[in-house]
């Protein structure tokens, strides 16, 4: 026993120890649900699927818990809507005063909203922290969330005359913000990835990402000015089209990448996370979710088809007149599909980009030094589901 | 085995402990010297929380919210499961009830939808009444910018037309009577349509001009634009839309395909009630050719000759507008043979509809 002690960073154990069934049913059930209630059942989903994760993931033997309720939720999304409401007035407001004085010159509101949405979105992570406790001490955060959303603002400025370079910086000087105002306890934490890192794990990604779609649009515009098509743009937009094959095996390869990075840099105190995530671990799970939505969607093609061919039969059959006369069982018949795709689609969005990229890459880290987290003191108030409701209200930003 | 772990809640110290099932639930840590308990715990305080799927996770209403005692050996569990009566009352996880959820959802559901389907009419309406007519005007000078874009900003402006298009509006507008005398504009467009603003500006489509064959059916479809402005249909339009939307995206966060099914209904919901909207500026109008000594039949002959030309393309002024076949049966019968004289001579008549040539 002596032995093994005396090894210092003997590496603990994090791993996954939910069943893919439990998980497909909880978000099955869920869906369903959601339908049935208006969608308002979304606040208990999002917290049973929380409760799932978190109760499966074990530290050192230990699992987390997730002590928020859908209740929290509903009433932080109540909350937002009193707050969203009179903003959303006079965002209006303000966007047909610009408008008078400019035509579309509304446009920079769009930014203030997108800054609004990362303000929630920090005020959110840090309601999922508070709720987010392991061996009876909750993690929890500091830091103003108006002072992430400029940093996340400014940073987003310089996205677009990048073409996306400046992705690996930004994604690193945020990490680095809401990890620097993340603490578990009494035990601060911080980010020690940096965006060089990043980028040097990535860049060849990026590149490849962007090729497609210049092979694809040099080939265009060779085709349109020249009056033989020359080989060489059918060989590139041939090239073009097979790299839009490939897209998904790259994103797949670069999230896999980008994750082991990201749980690599976390820090509390002495305890380090280390995350050996092969770079192929997320291929079959994007191309499970592309081959099963392209199932969806052909049995929703197969029944709207089918539909059609019977309206048009029976059009020849009745003389049906225009289009504005479809019968009320077949517009219920189209609602109701049109419904079943949109579960369908959510419960696979939840289930592969969700649980599965979880799962492996839970499986993938383990943590050193575990003994710095040995005797942490408990700290830390709770705060309201407000963050959840506004980044709820707000979405489209996220 | 560990038999049990224990976390106080106040530090993240794991303690492996054994319990003892005395009148109180005693946790002792199995290196105390002294066998004196770390807690103890009333059975009837014990509640189950959310753990791993091996292992019976308890906390206590009388202890620290977050203190944590793990049991994964089967047989502490069936003795807590045994000892504890109230493991998922008050103050623990408990029990969701999907049923109250489902319920409530329906009733907030049923009640956004009353509200979108009556309370936003009525609500409008009376917004509409109170505001100040004045307050319409920025409304539609904000849309006029992105109208006149979309139009490739192309307005007809020769100077007979316009003095044509100014007394052919002026005798209407001596009739109608609206708080702000309209003020219309002639864009190039191949669409036959004409429409108003809130504020009262009434844009003509150059179409619309060489589809019409005589100043009464132009007239017509000017004066049923003057009953959109005249009821501030635009402006009770804005109102309704843009609550019902904000109603409806409230009921929907984020859900599946749901919202854009409704988002539809939505659609039958509003050209619902414009159609009210437009049988009542087809009343107007009708009302305000006649006043003039004009008959009003000409409106519906233009109505059908745009229909009958362009299926594909039905102008806004009809769009939402039954002007069924028995309809304009219905007009031709109550209509009046012309008294007054006529709105445009022949040479007005000819500048207008040149309007566009310079």
């Amino acid at each position: 026993m002596s032995a093994t002690n005396t090894v210092p960073a003997a590496p603990a154990p994090v791993s996954f120890t939910g069943r893919n069934g439990d998980f497909r049913h909880l978000v099955v059930r869920g869906a369903l649900l959601e339908l049935v209630t208006f969608g308002f059942y979304r606040f208990w989903l999002t917290t049973d699927i929380r409760r799932h994760l978190w109760s499966r993931t074990e530290f050192a033997g230990d699992a987390l818990e997730y002590t928020g309720r859908g209740r929290e939720l509903l009433f932080g999304f109540l909350i937002a809507l009193a707050v969203l409401g009179p903003i959303f007035l006079v965002y209006f407001l303000i966007g047909l005063e610009a408008e008078r004085i400019e035509a579309f010159a509304s446009l920079p509101l769009y930014f203030f909203l997108y800054a609004f949405g990362q303000f929630a979105a920090y005020r959110a992570r840090r309601y999922r922290l508070t709720r987010t406790v392991w061996r009876g001490v909750r993690f929890w955060m500091t830091g103003s969330g108006w002072s992430y959303a400029w940093r996340s603002m400014l940073w987003g400025l310089l996205l677009v005359p990048s073409i996306g370079l400046a992705y690996p910086w930004r994604t690193a000087a945020l990490e680095r913000f809401k990890l620097r105002h993340t603490l578990y306890g009494n035990l601060p934490g911080r980010f020690e990835e940096t965006g060089g890192q990043l980028f040097g794990r990535i860049w060849w990604i990026w590149l490849l990402g962007l090729l497609p779609f210049l092979l694809f649009l040099g080939g265009l515009v060779a085709n349109l000015f020249a009056s033989h098509p020359p080989v060489a743009a059918i060989v590139a937009m041939l090239l073009g089209a097979a790299l839009l094959i490939a897209l998904p095996f790259l994103h797949a390869i670069r999230r896999a990448r980008e994750w082991a990075w990201w749980a690599g840099g976390i820090r509390f105190g002495s305890v380090t996370v280390t995350c050996d995530m092969r770079s192929d671990s997320l291929i079959g799970v994007y191309w499970a979710l592309i081959g099963f939505s392209a199932l969806v969607f052909f049995a929703f093609a197969a029944v709207a088809g089918g539909l059609a061919a019977v309206l048009v039969a029976g059009m020849h059959v009745r003389g049906l007149a225009s289009f504005g006369q479809l019968p009320i069982w077949v517009m219920a018949a189209y609602a109701v599909s049109y419904l079943a795709l949109g579960v369908a689609l959510g419960v696979l969005a939840r289930i592969y980009t969700l649980q599965r990229v979880w799962q492996r890459v839970v499986r993938a880290c383990s943590v050193i030094n575990i003994e710095g987290a040995a005797d942490v003191a408990a700290a830390g108030e709770l705060v309201s589901g407000l963050g959840e409701g506004l980044a709820d209200g707000l979405d489209f930003g996220l | 085995m560990e038999a049990a772990v224990f976390f106080d809640g106040l530090s993240s110290r794991r303690r492996v402990v054994r319990l003892s099932f005395a009148d109180r639930l005693e946790i002792v840590g199995v290196e105390a010297p002294d066998g004196a308990p770390l807690a103890s715990w009333p059975y009837d305080a014990v509640r189950r929380v959310d753990g791993p799927a091996n292992a019976l996770r308890v906390s206590c209403t009388t202890a620290p919210p977050l203190a944590r005692l793990e049991l994964r050996d089967p047989s502490a569990r069936a003795d807590i499961l045994r000892l504890c009566p109230a493991l998922d009352g008050p103050g623990g996880v408990g029990r969701v009830s999907v049923w109250r959820i489902a319920v409530a959802s329906l009733a907030a559901g049923v009640a956004i939808i009353a509200m979108a389907w009556f309370g936003m009419p009525l609500l409008a309406n009376q917004l509409a009444e109170m505001m100040p007519y004045s307050w319409e005007k920025p409304l539609g000078e904000a849309v006029d910018g992105q109208v006149r874009t979309l139009f490739g900003g192309h307005a007809c402006e020769s100077p007979p037309g316009i003095t044509a298009l100014k007394k052919l509006v002026g005798q209407l507008q001596g009739v109608a009577d609206l708080p702000i005398a309209p003020d219309p504009v002639v864009l190039q467009s191949g669409v036959p349509n004409a429409f108003a603003l809130p504020g009262g500006r009434i844009y003509v489509l150059s179409k619309l001009l060489i589809v019409s064959q005589t100043p009464d059916e132009l007239a017509g479809v000017l004066a049923h634009e003057f009953g959109h402005v005249a009821h501030r249909d635009g402006l009770r339009r804005v109102i309704r839309d843009g609550g019902t939307s904000f109603l409806i995206g409230l009921m929907f966060g984020d859900v599946t395909g749901a919202g854009a099914v409704l988002m539809a209904g939505r659609t039958v919901l509003s050209a619902e009630y414009s159609r009210a909207d437009e049988e009542r500026a087809h009343a107007f109008a009708v009302s305000v050719m006649h006043r003039l000594g004009r008959p009003a039949a000409p409106l519906g002959s233009l109505l059908h000759r745009i229909i009958g030309s362009a299926e594909d393309m039905v102008p806004s002024v009809l769009h939402d507008h039954p002007l069924t076949a028995d309809r304009k049966a219905r007009l031709e019968a109550e209509d009046i043979p012309p008294t007054g004289p006529a709105l445009l001579d022949a040479s007005e008549w000819q500048s207008l509809k040149h309007i566009c040539n310079r």
